[in-house]
């Protein structure tokens, strides 16, 4: 008697697996962070182009595939500050441009302090200090870099002077940044080591040469240079106290001296998902509601018989404060997960 | 700087000064796409100077080939982000110009 061989398929070519995708639960795991009441789970990205060969599925990033994927929507455009998502990228460039934008970002912030005169509490290199660290409204872009070895010129430095004094009698008074004014046309201090010059019309030299006035690049001849914020506080004089000085101030990367960074801050946080795990009726989901501090549920009603249910309203604003998960049993309504390639950042 | 052997080239550790993190995890991403590396990581031995050693390691081609490869394949990725970036504020301030318009009297 002939036994009728079934031919032999492999599990994978059946019918009703689905190719080429992961089943459900490896795809959970694979593009998102399970956040349990302990600890985060799964955070590694799995992007070994070879994980999962053995299922039959491409895990390697094609460029096409990111190009198709990849989206960046803005959300909130200001002149100081900005958000936007970007989805579709992974942790480490996302992580890379957070870098850069603190660290390696040309600005132009005070670097040399020429102090004539300087009578006040506030002592000469603390008020050095103070000066570098006033953002400057300037675009980097117009100027260069300026090493050791350079002359102080036009293309690479700008120069300004700041001479207040507190007359006898009156109260004290407050050194604004916005009394920084600006000298297009270099340094007025002549260096000590000149002799008097035999020529009485020629100009003494400066600390800096400046070959033409930098007012007359169309870029400044109407925006002046100057801080960016007026009233920053940078001394307190008392009666008879006096400064006068000089600053140079020149282009840097934030990775030599914070000073140069362009942000106050860049961060980003990956997409919040919250997933209701059964339905959550009645008087638990007032409960729910009212657990969230930053009203992520929100009530709906169904049907006419006016009983309510708990919706996810705002994901977005989730902090993972966990606090929905705290408690018994809660476990087995809310999970919270993070979805591994939606970046919000600010 | 490469240290591997003239013998196989398939394998070799590259030493790059003047870098950090920032760099080496984003190669290290681009590389692991490859599907002609098997082993790819990068170590900093010292955080006070900026040496970063990134071993690559690949079923035949020359390492220093596959880094090539995906050092480009990085910088075209960042240039794709760049033009959607440029192209999604354009977009933003083209909508809130628009809203602006159509909230006036």
């Amino acid at each position: 008697m002939e036994e009728q061989k079934t031919p032999k398929i492999s599990v994978w070519d059946l019918p009703d697996v689905p190719k080429g995708k992961l089943p459900p639960h490896l795809e959970i795991q694979r593009t998102r962070v399970l956040c349990t009441s302990d600890a985060p789970t799964h955070t590694e990205n799995i992007r070994y182009s070879g994980a999962y060969a053995s299922m039959g599925v491409d895990n390697s990033l094609q460029l096409e595939h990111f190009h198709d994927n990849f989206r960046l929507e803005v959300i909130r455009l200001n002149e100081d500050d900005m958000e936007f998502d970007m989805i579709g990228i992974d942790a480490a460039l996302a992580n890379a441009l957070r870098r850069i934008l603190i660290a390696e970002l040309p600005t132009m912030a005070i670097e040399k302090v020429l102090i004539a005169n300087n009578t006040s509490v506030i002592q000469d290199e603390v008020l050095a200090h103070r000066l570098g660290l006033i953002p400057l409204k300037v675009d980097p872009r117009m100027f260069e870099y300026m090493s050791e070895n350079d002359v102080p010129n036009e293309k690479n430095t700008i120069v300004f002077k700041l001479h207040s004094r507190c007359e006898r009698g009156s109260s004290r008074i407050k050194v604004l940044s916005n009394e920084l004014q600006w000298l297009p046309r270099g340094s007025e201090l002549a260096l000590s080591t000149e002799k008097p010059a035999v020529d009485p019309t020629s100009r003494p030299r400066t600390y800096t040469s400046f070959n033409c006035s930098q007012d007359s690049l169309p870029e400044f001849s109407n925006n002046p240079i100057g801080p960016k914020h007026a009233d920053i506080i940078i001394a307190k004089l008392g009666p008879g106290q006096e400064i006068e000085l000089e600053a140079h101030a020149v282009k840097g990367m934030g990775k030599t001296h914070a000073k140069w960074s362009p942000v106050a801050t860049a961060w980003y946080r990956m997409l919040p998902e919250v997933v209701l795990l059964q339905e959550v009726e009645g008087e638990k989901a007032e409960e729910l509601v009212k657990k969230c501090p930053v009203k992520v549920f929100d009530i709906e009603d169904i049907g006419k018989v006016g009983r309510k249910r708990a919706t996810v309203a705002r994901p977005r604003s989730c902090t993972l404060c966990r606090e929905c998960i705290r408690g018994d049993d809660w476990d087995k309504y809310v999970t919270l997960r993070r979805v591994k390639d939606h970046f919000i950042c600010k | 700087m490469e240290h591997g052997s003239y013998q196989d080239q398939s394998q070799a550790t590259f030493s790059l000064t003047d870098e950090d993190h920032t760099l080496a995890n984003s190669l290290r991403f681009t590389l692991n796409q490859d599907p002609r590396v098997t082993f790819c990581g990068y170590s900093i031995p010292h955080p006070s100077d900026a040496r970063v050693n990134i071993r690559v390691q690949t079923t035949g081609d020359p390492a220093s080939e596959v880094l090539k490869d995906s050092c480009q394949d990085l910088m075209l990725i960042c240039q794709h982000v760049r033009s959607t970036f440029d192209q999604a504020v354009v977009e933003f301030k083209n909508k809130n110009s628009l809203d602006a318009i159509n909230i006036g009297p």
